[in-house]
């Protein structure tokens, strides 16, 4: 079940009248409740992953209680490691076995030794990314004695599995996300309205932005054969854009979800393209994932606090185990590559340009370019076509941008909506929270703002009877 | 002064009593709650669903109705039905509106026929047609066509298929009955698709601005075609055959249809029940046709026609199968359209065979009972002079729209029925009639008919020995039918007939 459909939103309104009318009075038919809808909510994939992340969420319920309950140093490192090695493991397999077995069948080639592996196909559990490190964070968390393990297995499970953030974030952390499974906080309608604009916004973004985008930038990377010269260009660009609303719009609709259910989300984007360091960009990008890999690795790896030769060593692992999260292959390590050099070589380099207004929009635009320029590697399904794709980037097109799926009228649309969007953007960043101004209107203005939103998704989004809903990029992680 | 203090007196103790009664109206307005939440989003509901269906009704998103089959279909019969019956119903899919022709149908027989069917679509579509029509009209027989007996299932339908059910059903205008066929034709996904022109054909933004634009102006956009192409139901798109490029890919290809790949699924069995209860309610016979596609088109069609029989047992149902009783003869390279593809439609003159042989069938093998309408006023409105008129019936009076030029004269050995002149579009046409009854096609065969005839040609009058040919796809049910065509002889008394070898 995707939210971009319209089975979502059939479950969707029954699980938020159901929650706010019944079960949001007693905190343990509340939890139950919620289970079982993240659970139904997840087994609309495929129910047979459902056992894994059963299995998952006891497995690190007990470690965490065993490790907080044991205090002899050793013994504790030993059940956090049993933790991480079952978690990771099945991450492992699920995700990363063909990658290994396909990387040493090519090394041991390469050697002069060939070897036939059996083929093994291996169906990636939706979300399994996600909600591994979710689960890691916790046990991590209660090792480090930062946090007291939950006792309550109905609370953890509906921590686990809370569907709004269950298969693409964002991350949430056990110490934000399981108090509030702790007590029942009445549903309030400020809190609802800001869901249901969150969630509106979401979706826009999503169907009228991201979805435009994709059906040039889909038929654009399959031919990458000929994407060649300004089309290139253009394909690089919108995949960039698309990347940016297609994630954003998920975390705006869970986050609206959970607010609407009376949870509250960690924040996952900070008008990443509106910055101006490489420093900034990754603190505005994909937070919950930045700060997992920033408290779970680089922090424990020693941080910068051991000279400029670890700190960038740190950088680089950090950057790598990004690609290899978002990824099983190649082409991801070497997006995560390049994205720890930008950080480590240029953005000494952009951050003398932020010395002055003029300045920072030269670093906005070096920051933007060299982070499209990476996400090549992130699009193509090799580094093949990567090379293909960077190699004709400055040649002469013999197609024209509208041979790739939109017309010239929907381009000018795009361009039109994208530049709006980032003006509001830029407001936003710079005044105040547009949210907060459109809720002190009066009610004309803010509902005829409601009412534009929704008719816009119905009328300009990119959908139909003969389009199948489009999944969420990041499902794929 | 001491006015100018009292006013701002009286301003203070004004701004004080505002201030106090807002204070109250906070106090004793209730607060916001999900209640309040709720009522909001009804209202909001309701002002968008308001505003999508104002926009619907408005047609701003419509389609263009330029071979918008379906939607010309159900125009023409209610318009049809208004004080006409319909005696033979024809249901099915595009196969049938190019399969057969109403006009030859309904002038061999004498009786009114009219083709409901969709492109594309199944025997759901086809029961929800057949549901509709009837509420129109009464008809002997019902005639389904068997192309439209597939394997399909509606709630997973995508793409092309899904576009055709939606363009069926939106052409459907029955409310009640579109209804409640909703949840039978469609997965709750496509509900809405269904319903709103808007959020079906909301792309038009960017993709038919112009359509818009013509929907706004409401500029009409049927455009009668020529030769009435929407009359009865019929569509017929294809005139020219299979060419030697198509014809040399069976030979080197094979056949690009295998009949063992043919299934049906559990909606077709339910919904032929269905068709099947629903005619015998309504006391009418209900028929089976199978219109043929090129002989070497379909491979193995005995496997198709064994899953077929395991669903229509010929035995139970009257089914005439075109394809299985190939007819060489009247059936060749001209009456198939030109494509290699796997769903390959009749011609113009592969509708006429097909026609002639369902009236055949329906008369002298079913011998159904149907009215003979052949001196109707309403059906002579219909059909004299259009189409297949002269060439099935005979003149009443001789004016512009045709001639009859010997009506029941003995020539030597030959008894010609009648002589018919008549123009279409360019050409002059001659018609020779012979009764069956008193001329064996088997003595035919072998000769050529020829008349000598006084005929105009470029405003000389003079005579002429003229050959006619006997077309094998024009199979009146009573007579035989010779043509001679030509766009500048026009004949104008006839002298003699004869047979040579």
């Amino acid at each position: 079940m995707i939210f971009n459909s319209i089975d979502f939103g059939i479950f969707f309104i029954i699980v938020f009248l159901l929650n706010a009318f019944v079960f949001n009075k007693n905190l343990r038919y509340r939890n139950i409740f919620l289970l079982v809808v993240s659970y139904f909510f997840y087994g609309w994939w495929d129910w047979r992953f459902l056992g894994l992340i059963f299995f998952s969420s006891m497995l690190d319920f007990f470690l965490g209680k065993k490790i907080d309950e044991e205090q002899n140093p050793i013994n504790r490192k030993w059940l956090l490691g049993l933790s991480l090695g079952i978690n990771l493991g099945l991450l492992g397999f699920f995700k990363y076995a063909g990658f290994f077995i396909e990387s040493f069948t090519t090394a041991f080639t390469f050697l002069g030794f060939p070897i036939e592996p059996h083929a093994i196909n291996i169906i990636l559990p939706v979300g399994i990314s996600f909600y591994t490190f979710q689960t890691l964070s916790y046990t991590w968390d209660i090792y480090k004695r930062q946090l007291k393990p939950n006792h309550d297995i109905l609370r953890f499970l509906a921590f686990v599995s809370f569907f709004p953030q269950l298969v693409a974030g964002p991350i949430e952390r056990a110490s934000h996300l399981l108090p509030q499974f702790d007590s029942i906080k009445k549903l309030n309608y400020q809190q609802l309205r800001s869901g249901f604009l969150l969630m509106a916004v979401g979706f826009f973004k999503k169907i009228v932005i991201a979805d435009r985008l994709a059906r040039f930038v889909d038929p654009a990377f399959a031919d990458y054969n000929q994407l060649a010269g300004y089309p290139a260009i253009i394909a690089i660009l919108f995949f960039t854009l698309q990347l940016y609303f297609d994630f954003s719009a998920y975390s705006n609709i869970a986050i609206g979800c959970g607010r609407m259910l009376g949870f509250e989300l960690s924040l996952n984007f900070n008008k990443p393209y509106l910055s101006t360091s490489f420093s900034e960009f990754w603190r505005r990008w994909h937070i919950s994932l930045s700060s997992w890999f920033k408290d779970y690795v680089y922090i424990p790896l020693g941080g910068n606090k051991s000279g400029k030769f670890i700190t960038i060593r740190n950088f680089l692992i950090v950057f790598l185990l990004s690609g290899l999260w978002h990824g099983a292959s190649w082409n991801f390590v070497l997006w995560g590559l390049f994205n720890g050099l930008f950080l480590i070589i240029l953005d000494p380099f952009v951050n003398k340009f932020n010395k002055f207004t003029l300045g920072k929009l030269v670093a906005g635009i070096i920051v933007f370019s060299c982070w499209a320029l990476s996400l090549v590697l992130f699009r193509t399904s090799n580094f093949e076509q990567a090379k293909i794709i960077y190699s004709h980037i400055f040649i002469i097109s013999s197609k024209t941008i509208d041979s790739y799926g939109l017309s010239i009228k929907e381009l000018n649309f795009t361009f039109t909506i994208l530049i709006f969007y980032f003006i509001l953007e830029w407001i936003e960043l710079n005044f105040s929270s547009l949210s907060d101004w459109l809720f002190k209107r009066n009610l004309l203005w803010r509902w005829a703002v409601y009412i534009l939103i929704i008719l816009s998704i119905i009328i300009l989004g990119s959908y139909g009877s003969e389009m199948n809903d489009k999944q969420f990029i990041y499902f794929q992680f | 002064m001491m006015k100018a203090k009292s006013n701002k007196i009286n301003k203070t103790a004004s701004i004080n009593k505002i201030s106090a009664m807002s204070v109250i109206s906070e106090k004793i307005a209730p607060p916001k709650t999900i209640g309040t939440f709720l009522k909001n989003s009804l209202i909001m509901l309701f002002i968008l669903g308001i505003i999508v269906i104002g926009l619907d009704f408005n047609g701003l998103f419509d389609s263009s109705e330029i071979n918008y089959h379906s939607k010309r279909t159900w125009e023409e019969f209610y318009t049809f039905t208004k004080d006409k019956e319909i005696d033979v119903l024809l249901l099915g899919n595009s196969h049938i509106y190019t399969g057969i022709n109403p006009q030859s149908l309904s002038t061999s027989l004498g009786v009114n026929s009219f083709i409901i069917s969709s492109p594309g679509t199944h025997l759901g579509d086809v029961y929800f047609n057949f549901k509709e029509a009837l509420r129109r009209c009464n008809p002997k027989v019902v005639v389904v066509e068997t192309y439209a007996i597939k394997d399909f299932d509606p709630y997973v339908l995508q793409g092309s298929e899904l576009s055709d059910q939606i363009k069926s059903f939106v052409s459907r205008k029955n409310f009640w009955l579109k209804f409640i066929s909703t949840p039978f034709l469609f997965s709750p996904t496509n509900y809405l698709y269904a319903w709103s022109s808007l959020l079906r054909n909301h792309s038009f933004i960017f993709t038919d601005p112009a359509q818009i634009k013509s929907n706004a102006n409401k500029i009409n956009t049927i455009v009668p075609a020529p030769g009435e192409e929407y009359k009865l139901g019929k569509f017929i798109r294809f005139v020219s055959g299979l060419e030697p490029e198509t014809l040399k890919k069976y030979d080197e290809l094979g056949s690009p249809v295998n009949g063992q790949n043919f299934r049906y699924s559990k909606y077709t069995k339910h919904y032929l029940e269905k068709i099947e209860s629903l005619a015998l309610k309504n006391n009418i016979k209900l028929v089976f046709l199978t219109l043929p596609m090129y002989k070497k088109h379909i491979d193995n069609y005995e496997l198709w026609k064994i899953e077929l029989n395991s669903l229509i047992d010929d035995k139970k149902y009257a089914w005439l199968d075109l394809q299985d009783k190939y007819d060489e003869f009247k059936f060749d390279e001209n009456s198939f359209e030109n494509t290699y593809e796997a769903n390959q439609h009749m011609t113009y003159a592969g509708s006429i065979a097909a026609s002639y042989a369902l009236a055949a069938f329906l008369r002298n093998e079913l011998k159904i009972p149907l009215p003979q309408r052949f001196l109707e006023n309403k059906w002579l409105e219909i059909f004299y002079g259009k189409d297949s008129y002269f060439e099935n019936c005979s003149v009443l009076s001789n004016d512009a729209l045709g001639k009859s030029l010997v009506r029941n004269t003995q020539y030597g050995n030959l008894y010609v029925k009648e002589i018919v002149s008549y123009n279409r579009r360019e050409n002059h046409v001659l018609l020779v009639k012979m009764d069956k009854n008193l001329i064996d096609e088997s003595f035919l065969s072998s000769k050529k008919l020829m008349i000598t005839a006084n005929a105009n040609v470029n405003g000389e009058t003079n005579r002429y020995n003229i050959e006619l040919f006997k077309d094998p796809a024009w199979n009146p049910l009573d007579h035989h039918l010779y043509f001679h065509f030509s766009t500048d002889l026009e004949v104008l008394e006839v002298l003699d007939v004869f047979l040579t070898n």
